[in-house]
């Protein structure tokens, strides 16, 4: 075992451990088990590491020819995930986002209403810039 | 309409960057007795909401832009909380007509439908640019597939609200793809419904500041991710 499959075999199964760690103190479900897959995702990292014929043995029964485009291939669907996850949480993100400007707005009218004599809030950033 | 009864409507307008339009727009609708109307500028970065206020209207102001169905959800959520009983929802470039807000609201004040959609192809009233026309066709054969309502008109900004049906919107699609989610909205509601004939005028200015026809991709790509996604 070359020295480059030790040190990347320990940061994998150090990954593991620390995932899980981080998956055990979560409270809501969804998220510990997205964090316990990631985990599995390291150990079977480090077990590719390990034995690197597996992956070679595995790309062979799918019929595809190098163990590295087996993991090219993960990789590309592994990519698409994040992104697709990613772009839920940017959706949820701009959701929030318009919930908060319009209670602002609404909470500035009424605020603007019941005190008529008070100056209205400045909420253009002009008028914040021309001052000395 | 007796002024009691125009007091409970409540005419709402989006505006993004339509300083020029607002003021004109604004004090037509004040001067054709319509007191109750609410501007929500959009995050303009020009005077929009400054000429709105200054013309008569209530102004509210999102601190970021956040697309025209984000902005009218804002209105309708402020004229619900000040005892609006009909919601009208009024363009803001100026290609909608005061004079067709009777028709539109009065089956609503009367309790006879819950929804008043405008329609510019109902009797033939107004000129629809061709190629506008058939993108609209387009959008309305969609909008019976998707909604279950046989409307003549799609995206049409024109329309009036009752009380219940406004308390039960609830616009997620902030852009303009709302247009399409109100009327499935409508759909899902069961409550009663009416089109009523009502005039566009496609003016220089509406035209130019308006949504291109390519803009339908984008509308139809955040209905599609709206719809499957919620």
């Amino acid at each position: 075992m070359t020295t480059f499959q030790l040190v990347a075999i320990a940061v994998c199964l150090g990954m593991a451990l620390l995932t899980w760690a981080v998956a055990l103190q979560r409270q809501n479900v969804a998220p510990r088990q997205v964090l316990l897959l990631w985990g599995l995702l390291w150990l079977a990292a480090a077990a590719a590491l390990a034995v690197p014929d597996a992956i070679t043995y595995l790309a062979h029964r799918l019929g595809i020819g190098r163990g590295a485009d087996v993991l090219l291939y993960l990789a590309v669907l592994a990519g698409c995930a994040v992104a697709f996850r990613l772009s839920m949480a940017q959706r949820r993100l701009e959701q929030q986002v318009t919930v908060l400007v319009r209670e602002l707005a609404i909470a500035r009218s009424e605020a603007s209403a019941t005190a008529p004599t008070a100056a209205p809030p400045q909420t253009s950033p002009d008028a914040v810039e021309a001052g000395p | 309409m007796p002024s009691a009864a125009r007091a409970g409507v409540f005419v709402v307008i989006a505006a993004y960057r339509e300083a020029p339009a607002i003021a004109s727009v604004v004090r037509e609708l004040l001067a054709a007795d319509w007191p109750r109307v609410v501007v929500v500028d959009d995050g303009s970065d020009d005077a929009t909401g400054a000429e709105a206020a200054a013309a008569g209207a209530m102004v509210l102001r999102h601190v970021l832009n956040r697309g025209q169905g984000a902005a009218l959800q804002t209105g309708i959520a402020f004229a619900l909380r000040r005892g609006a009983r009909v919601i009208v929802t009024f363009d803001a470039d100026g290609q909608h007509r005061p004079e067709d807000l009777p028709g539109l609201v009065a089956p609503v004040l009367c309790g006879e439908v819950d929804v008043v959609l405008g329609s510019r192809f109902l009797g033939h009233e107004g000129a629809v640019p061709w190629r506008r026309r058939l993108l609209l066709r387009a959008a309305r054969q969609f909008q019976r597939w998707t909604s279950g309502l046989a409307l003549t008109d799609a995206h049409n900004g024109l329309r009036a609200l009752s009380e219940r049906m406004a308390a039960r919107l609830c616009l997620r699609m902030d852009r303009m793809a709302h247009a399409s989610e109100l009327v499935d909205q409508v759909a899902l509601s069961g409550l009663p419904w009416r089109e009523v004939s009502v005039h566009v005028a496609y003016t220089d200015y509406a035209r130019a500041k308006g949504q291109r026809g390519w803009a339908a991709v984008r509308v139809l790509r955040d209905y599609v991710v709206g719809r499957l996604l919620g």
